[in-house]
């Protein structure tokens, strides 16, 4: 074994000496670098996706009940090495210079928040400033809203209970408060300490107490593990490995998709390319093998030294390959902009197994098929350049090549039967565009016998070459594919997504609007001029019983359906649907439609067994609403606008007690409206959601960037593979050269034909690429993207002709006729 | 039967089945009827590998169009058996080797670097590298001119009796026929004489 190693050691250098391993190393540096890069991305986006849903909880893990939790639960954390905090949640009329107002009190202890930040309001700007801890024992902080409706300012004192507060800030924003965004009253912020001094925790005290804990994943775990065993039916567990928000979830799983997608594309192109390098390789060493063979080394040996010299070559590749992945997926996050601040530091070797793992499938495929069918020759059927029976080989790519992108897609996907399908789909489609190309290009020929010399010569070539030009063509069409597909989509994502948070995007919600302050609410905004959208009735019920089932009875499968059944819904009536709603299943009402009839989310709607006909029944305003399903809606939460659960028909709440809930943009400069209209609408809850827009804004622009950067990548890879699928053939195209030359051809003439061979397979692919790809891009967006289909592209009509220009390009850019040297 | 240590070259037309019979006997392929029989094994009974391992045991073969790697050098090439058995001073042999065909200023040229005499030098010093005891040579003055052919075999003559190795080649050239100690002529695939 020591001397076969030597051995394959000595070859590889000699093979890689002569440059015959270039085009190999190029591609698989190529795959190595798109898929190391995308990787990494994927995995700081995971890691940012969990960074934020830890902000989203102020912790890397909550406990949390209407009832004390006990204290040792802190000291096992601190035991474990993890941070801690405590928070306790509840309501409370204040009353202060003659004014009252109901608000949401929040004592924390000395570490809140463990993640994310709060921010305070810079009593001389205006803008917020950062604070590392809450407010100290003996202070409070109050938000604006307070301050405005009780006339409050820091310097002042709080009455809470018992016990006077200093106010000492105006709060801005907490990392949890989106938690139970929809239900915030306004906020007054104060020490966990001071809580027994205002004497408001007494018999009947009903407040939310919650438990934080921030530390290393394996010591979360661990406490994680102590705590469900000791958990009552009341409390709550959360932690940041499956707490996400709606808000923040589409974004990050269409990215995740794309990134799947350009994965794949890139997979494709580059196993398409190396299966091309590769066999080219094997073509130029089928002597290196029939030598060995002759000189007594058996079949299976061979195997085993060639083998050892793809791990070489593999192993070789793979230190520019990641280097270059982390060089490009820098690149990638520098073009992004400065507006990464919570994208997460991770190792970047974290993705050299994976990256390893990949190649070696990639280049296994590759190189698997002319392995297997060049050792079971003789050497004098290699040297003969006898091949196995065309459909033995044909077939041999087929399983591996299927096997290959299964495997690939497989370790993206982790769903083996979509894996598979998606793979045989592909092999089928790769098939199809075979025989396409082979028969475009007959029909091509057939029609080519009145046309110029050179051009027939072309022809003849193509015609001559046809299986070979058939299997270079579907490279082309892929290639073509991928880079107008990737470029299509990557336009229309971004497109969907600016569409979807226009500039005058609600920035401001308006809750608890009295029905007969909804006049003066509208005159108000009229005044201001200020765009606002149309308000709507809400009536909170809490969900009792589905299809005659209590709910309690019920087993819940997932977050949002749990969450429905804990608190009271939003309920809303409707003629319309709010814009982006999009009615799935059931129809929508008619104007003669009666009351108590309801549209349901599709996603609480599958969590909770609702269907169209499902009966449910609210509890609300001290009622019974019993409804009926009519249909079933999606809708995007990410567009900022008031969204519903669940929205019934017109003429369900009269006679029930409403308020109205609105929303409407307020730019940044005219902010101090709000404080007005605060005074003449004390009793309004003003929210305000820009800095959740602006996050979002800015994920929009993190992936613009990125998108475009990666589009460079995978338009590399399409270019690199396009030339190797046209100079595949370029060395027995120049020995046929050379004698056509000889034999008195000349040399423009040649070049002319080649050029217009070239020329032809271009435009067969990219006229094939055209017809493939509305179909494909449709389904992407529709299906798999969740976007909207914007209609056929007229610009991809100049597919055929990029096609041939770029064929006609390389073929320019190629060795030109040999005129005194065939042998090389 | 050919005996150990005699030279034998087989003749006949083009197409008549010489270099078809010449790989049967090395075992570089395998024949569809009849025996043959390599060192007491009986060749045409044995699968892929035991066929290789008795190649690695007792022959070397010399193709009419050379077959030297051409990303490999001069030296290389004759190196490459002596590396397959392991051989720590395998560059040092095949320099000797070289050196004894001439070859000692072209040691580090690449195929298309040397002529074709030069080319089919360093095959036979690859051959002979093998120091295995049967050579087969399939035409290897085929595409030399005579002069150069002629030093080619008179290499390859002078090791075969300094070595007593066995030579069987293939050969269409009369003259190069009758320096072997027997003669097998061929006709369309059957034997018409031996001498």
């Amino acid at each position: 074994m020591k001397h076969l190693a030597m051995l394959a050691i000595r070859l590889f250098w000699r093979d890689l000496r002569g440059g015959e391993l270039n085009l190999m190393i190029l591609m698989l540096c190529i795959a190595m670098m798109c898929h190391g890069a995308i990787t990494l991305l994927e995995y700081r986006l995971d890691d940012t996706a969990r960074q934020q849903a830890a902000e989203w909880l102020a912790a890397d893990m909550v406990v949390a009940a209407h009832h004390p939790l006990p204290a040792n639960w802190q000291q096992e954390a601190q035991a474990l090495g993890l941070e801690t905090a405590e928070t306790l949640e509840f309501s409370s009329m204040l009353m202060e210079n003659g004014q009252m107002r109901l608000a949401s009190l929040k004592g924390v202890s000395d570490h809140y928040p463990l993640r994310g930040r709060l921010t305070l309001t810079s009593p001389d700007t205006g803008t917020p400033i950062a604070a590392t801890h809450g407010p100290v024992p003996g202070t409070a902080w109050i938000d604006e809203e307070i301050a405005a409706s009780l006339q409050l300012h820091p310097g002042m004192s709080l009455g809470l209970g018992k016990k006077q507060l200093a106010i000492t800030a105006v709060l801005h924003h907490e990392p949890d408060r989106g938690m139970h965004w929809l239900s915030l009253a306004p906020r007054v912020m104060f020490n966990l300490q001071d809580i027994a001094a205002t004497g408001l925790v007494r018999t009947g005290f009903n407040g939310h107490y919650q438990q934080l804990f921030a530390g290393p994943d394996t010591a979360i775990l661990a406490l994680q593990t102590q705590i469900k065993a000791a958990m009552d039916d009341g409390m709550r567990l959360y932690n940041r490995y499956d707490s996400t928000s709606q808000e923040q979830g589409r974004f990050i799983f269409q990215l995740g998709r794309f990134l799947t997608g350009i994965i794949v594309i890139v997979s494709l192109l580059t196993g398409w390319g190396l299966a091309m390098a590769a066999r080219h390789h094997a073509r130029r060493h089928l002597d290196q093998t029939a030598l060995l063979m002759a000189l007594g080394m058996r079949p299976r040996v061979v195997m085993v030294l060639d083998g050892l010299q793809r791990l070489l070559l593999l192993l070789l590749a793979s230190i520019p390959g990641n280097l270059l992945a982390l060089m490009m997926e820098q690149g990638v996050r520098y073009a992004a902009g400065n507006s990464l601040p919570t994208m997460v530091a991770i190792t970047p070797w974290i993705i050299l197994p994976s990256s390893l793992l990949y190649a070696t499938v990639l280049l296994g495929g590759a190189v698997a098929v002319h392995a297997l069918s060049s050792h079971a020759l003789t050497p004098t059927q290699l040297m003969q350049r006898q091949r196995q029976r065309r459909p033995l080989l044909m077939g041999m790519a087929a399983v591996i090549a299927t096997s290959t992108l299964a495997w690939l897609l497989w370790l993206r996907l982790h769903d083996l039967w979509l894996a598979v399908t998606l793979a045989l789909t592909g092999l089928v489609l790769s098939g199809l565009l075979w025989a396409l190309s082979a028969g475009m290009t007959r029909l091509l020929v057939s029609l080519g016998g009145y046309l110029p010399w050179h051009f027939r010569l072309g022809l003849h070539h193509l015609h001559r070459r046809r299986y070979s030009a058939g299997l270079q063509m579907t490279g082309l069409i892929m290639t073509l594919f991928c880079l107008s597909i990737t470029l299509t989509v990557h336009r229309d994502l971004l497109a969907s997504w600016q569409n979807q948070l226009p500039q005058d995007t609600p920035n401001y919600f308006a809750i608890g609007i009295q029905p007969e302050e909804l006049p003066l609410y509208r005159q108000m905004l009229l005044d201001a001029n200020i765009i606002h959208h149309r308000e709507y009735p809400v009536l909170k019920g809490r969900l009792t019983t589905i299809d005659g089932q209590p709910v309690s009875r019920l087993v819940i499968h997932g977050a949002q359906g749990e969450a429905a059944l804990r608190r009271e819904l939003n309920l809303t009536e409707s003629t319309e649907l709010p814009s982006g709603n999009r009615i799935t299943q059931g129809e929508a009402w008619q104007p003669d439609t009666p009351p108590l009839h309801a549209s349901v989310e599709a996603q609480l709607a599958e969590q909770l067994g609702i269907h169209t006909g499902s009966t449910l029944i609210f509890s609300a305003g001290g009622l019974s609403l019993e409804v009926r399903v009519d249909s079933i809606r999606t809708l995007h939460w990410q567009d900022m606008t008031p969204n519903f659960y669940v929205i019934l028909s017109p003429g369900s709440f009269t006679g029930l007690p409403v308020s109205w809930m609105g929303s409407f943009y307020l730019p940044e400069q005219r902010a101090g409206l709000l404080q007005a209209w605060t005074s003449q609408l004390p009793g309004i809850s003003w929210l305000p959601v820009g800095q959740l827009i602006d996050s979002i804004r800015q994920h929009m622009t993190q992936i613009a960037g990125l998108l475009s950067e990666l589009m460079l990548s995978a338009a590399l890879a399409s270019v690199l593979v396009m030339w190797i699928a046209l100079t595949a053939s370029s060395e027995e195209r120049r020995r046929e050269e050379y004698l056509l030359h000889v034999m008195g051809i000349r040399h423009h003439v040649l070049l002319r034909a080649r050029g217009i061979e070239y020329a032809m397979m271009g435009a067969i692919a990219g006229l094939i690429t055209l017809l493939l790809l509305e179909i494909v891009r449709y389904a992407l967006l529709a299906r798999y993207l969740d976007l909207t289909y914007p209609g056929p592209m007229t610009t991809l009509a100049a597919l055929p002709l990029l096609g041939a220009m770029l064929a006609y390009g390389i073929s320019r850019l190629q060795a030109s006729v040999p005129s005194t040297d065939h042998r090389a | 039967m050919i005996n150990r240590g005699e030279s034998l070259a087989i003749t006949g037309s083009s197409g008549s089945g010489k270099s078809t019979l010449l790989t049967l006997l090395a075992g570089l392929d395998t024949p569809s009827e009849g025996e043959i029989w390599l060192d007491g094994s009986p060749l045409h009974a044995l699968d892929a590998d035991a066929r290789a391992d008795l190649r690695y045991r007792t022959s070397s073969f010399i193709f009419q169009s050379f077959l030297l790697l051409e990303h490999f050098t001069a030296l290389e090439n004759v190196m490459l058996p002596l590396e397959m058995k392991g051989d720590s001073a395998a560059g040092q042999q095949a320099a000797t080797l070289l050196t004894q065909m001439g070859l000692h200023e072209r040691l580090h040229h690449y195929p298309r670097q040397l002529s074709g005499g030069e080319q089919q030098r360093v095959a036979l010093a690859r051959a002979f590298a093998c120091r295995a005891p049967v050579i087969f040579a399939d035409e290897p003055t085929g595409n030399l001119d005579q002069r150069t052919g002629n030093a080619v075999m008179d290499l390859l003559f002078a090791h075969q009796q300094q070595s007593g190795t066995t030579l069987i080649l293939v050969t269409h050239d009369l003259s190069l026929a009758n320096r072997c100690q027997r003669m097998l002529r061929i006709h369309e695939g059957k034997v018409v004489a031996v001498t």
